[in-house]
């Protein structure tokens, strides 16, 4: 993410914006533009793990704490 | 300043009728009226409630009724736990008119417990949104030193009981609003296990990921709040009915024998840092082998996938909360909230499935680490309070805190605070353990306070 060109990420983060129908305030934009590269690397390392381990049938399942 | 009396000996002082909860509250208020002003802590007080119920308890003491631990003893709320009849903002423009009908679960319990309820308390717009100076209250300071911000979100919480003006106040902590403060302010935060707490009526976060729980002064004055506050709820979705221990069994017996283990590349390799945490933690670890626990380092899925898992879920649900004010009002939030809140819009179903899936990982990771070790050793904030202006600009604002992994697992962790820097401010260390074994995580965390000599750490005297 970090050689995608400023321009790029405005223009996706527009996408989704355009999407939900909403639109940022003005005294809001360059604040949420400046952030919007960092949550986005966040959410492509959430992709990241393909192997057999994080096949989707070995992780669902009903176990956990309280879930 | 004195730590003052623990809650368990004011107790002992009401039941034995040295004191009166009158004078506990009329101390607590008048020590309100001078820090508070300086600190800004309270977003609202409830003095001739207080009072009321104070008058209540002394009352009920008399006529030899009992109400239990927190029974007359002065507490507060962050200000996203309902209160009846009590205005409850959030913290926020959206919500100031909002006055409750119905009390949340949490403060239900400590009014039938006979607690004294002081006011509402400052928190980060929505469990989230600071340190901020365009919401409608001033951010809470941290009492060590109020150029310092307190942490957040539960920011009045901390600097109340870190002022000494309430000895326990709730906090809620999505990924880690409770133990960030704590740290920052050199108090004992406990996250509970998720589902040992109702939510019910407290403003939500992040329901998958959203604990209730108390920042107090000493592990005892915790055990105590949750004692209180721990119990099946069947109208909170997440609510466990488990059964609920004896949280103060068990504090006195040490480590000796205990297996913990410290996963050291979360913090020690984590870019924000200070020597200072790292050197707390490692003196901490040769503490508690010196009182007979083996004490390893371990490896854990690293850091980043915890914070990555936790930051789009928590994202996601707080958006799908929010929605219809982020499209209707959004120059109604501040900054910050709305800059945390907006990125909802942009998480594809892809992104959320892909979280849970990984949320399932890390959680097993965690458990089958427990399997061998009783609980973990590790840092909840990786630098001392910062100050506020360092905070003020929300593209640098994270980082600085590792304490969401346990929100992402649902396990039980406190932080505990252990030295003072020589700029002085608290330094901490925070212990997770295994599903609904709070007990043992306070077991460890009572050691530290006593190993680590934080009993006899002076607090702040002034704002």
């Amino acid at each position: 993410m970090t050689d995608t060109p400023k321009a790029e990420h405005e223009a996706e983060f527009d996408f989704f914006l355009a999407r939900a129908r909403m639109a940022v305030p003005a005294d809001h934009r360059a604040t949420v533009v400046a952030g919007w590269a960092d949550f986005r690397a966040q959410l492509d390392l959430l992709h990241t793990r393909r192997d057999a381990t994080h096949e989707p049938s070995n992780i669902f399942r009903v176990k956990g704490v309280a879930r | 300043m004195s730590k003052g009396i623990s809650i368990a000996e004011a107790g002992r002082q009401l039941r034995a009728g040295t004191t009166t909860s009158v004078a506990l509250t009329e101390a607590a208020l008048a020590r309100i009226a001078s820090h508070d002003p300086a600190l800004d802590a309270f977003v609202l007080l409830t003095r001739d409630r207080a009072l009321e119920d104070a008058r209540r308890a002394d009352a009920e003491f008399a006529g030899g009724i009992d109400r239990g631990p927190m029974h007359g003893i002065p507490h507060a709320l962050k200000d996203i736990y309902a209160t009846a009849g009590i205005r409850t903002t959030c913290h926020s423009k959206l919500r100031l008119d909002v006055v409750p009908e119905v009390d949340s679960v949490v403060a239900a319990k400590f009014a039938a417990g006979g607690a004294v309820l002081l006011g509402k308390l400052a928190t980060h717009e929505f469990a989230t949104g600071g340190p901020s100076f365009d919401l409608p209250f001033p951010p809470a300071r941290n009492p060590w030193n109020r150029a310092h911000v307190p942490g957040g979100s539960s920011s009045g919480s901390a600097a109340a009981v870190g002022s000494g003006m309430v000895r326990m106040a709730m906090g809620s902590d999505t990924g880690g609003s409770i133990r960030g403060p704590a740290s920052y302010c050199g108090l004992v935060g406990l996250k509970p296990t998720y589902g040992r707490v109702s939510r019910r009526g407290v403003f939500p976060l992040s329901t998958t990921l959203d604990h209730c729980g108390p920042l107090s002064i000493s592990v005892e004055d915790t055990a105590i709040a949750l004692q209180v506050v721990a119990g099946f709820d069947a109208l909170d979705a997440a609510s466990a009915d488990m059964p609920v221990p004896d949280f103060l069994a068990d504090l006195e017996k040490g480590v000796a024998g205990l297996r913990i283990g410290i996963p050291r590349a979360h913090f020690a390799t984590a870019r924000a840092a200070s020597p200072e945490v790292i050197a707390a933690i490692d003196r901490v670890a040769g503490l508690l082998r010196s009182a007979g626990a083996i004490v390893e380092d371990v490896t854990l899925p690293e850091y980043q996938l915890f914070a990555a898992c936790g930051r789009a879920i928590l994202t996601s649900e707080a958006f799908g909360i929010h929605e219809a004010d982020l499209r209707e009002r959004p120059s109604d939030f501040g900054a910050i909230t709305y800059q945390r809140l907006i990125y909802g819009c942009a998480i594809t179903s892809a992104d959320l499935l892909a979280a849970q899936r990984l949320r399932r990982e890390l959680t097993d990771a965690v458990d089958a680490m427990l399997e061998n070790y009783d609980a973990l050793l590790t840092a909840s904030s990786l630098i001392p309070a910062p100050r506020f202006e360092t905070m003020l600009d929300p593209t640098a604002a994270g980082g600085v805190i590792q304490t969401i992994q346990f929100n992402v697992t649902g396990h039980p962790a406190i932080a505990v605070p252990t030295e003072v820097t020589p700029a002085g401010l608290p330094l901490g260390v925070q212990i997770a353990g295994r599903a609904w074994d709070e007990a043992c995580v306070l077991r460890i965390a009572r050691a530290i306070e006593k190993l680590s000599g934080w009993e006899d750490v002076a607090r702040p005297d002034t704002a």
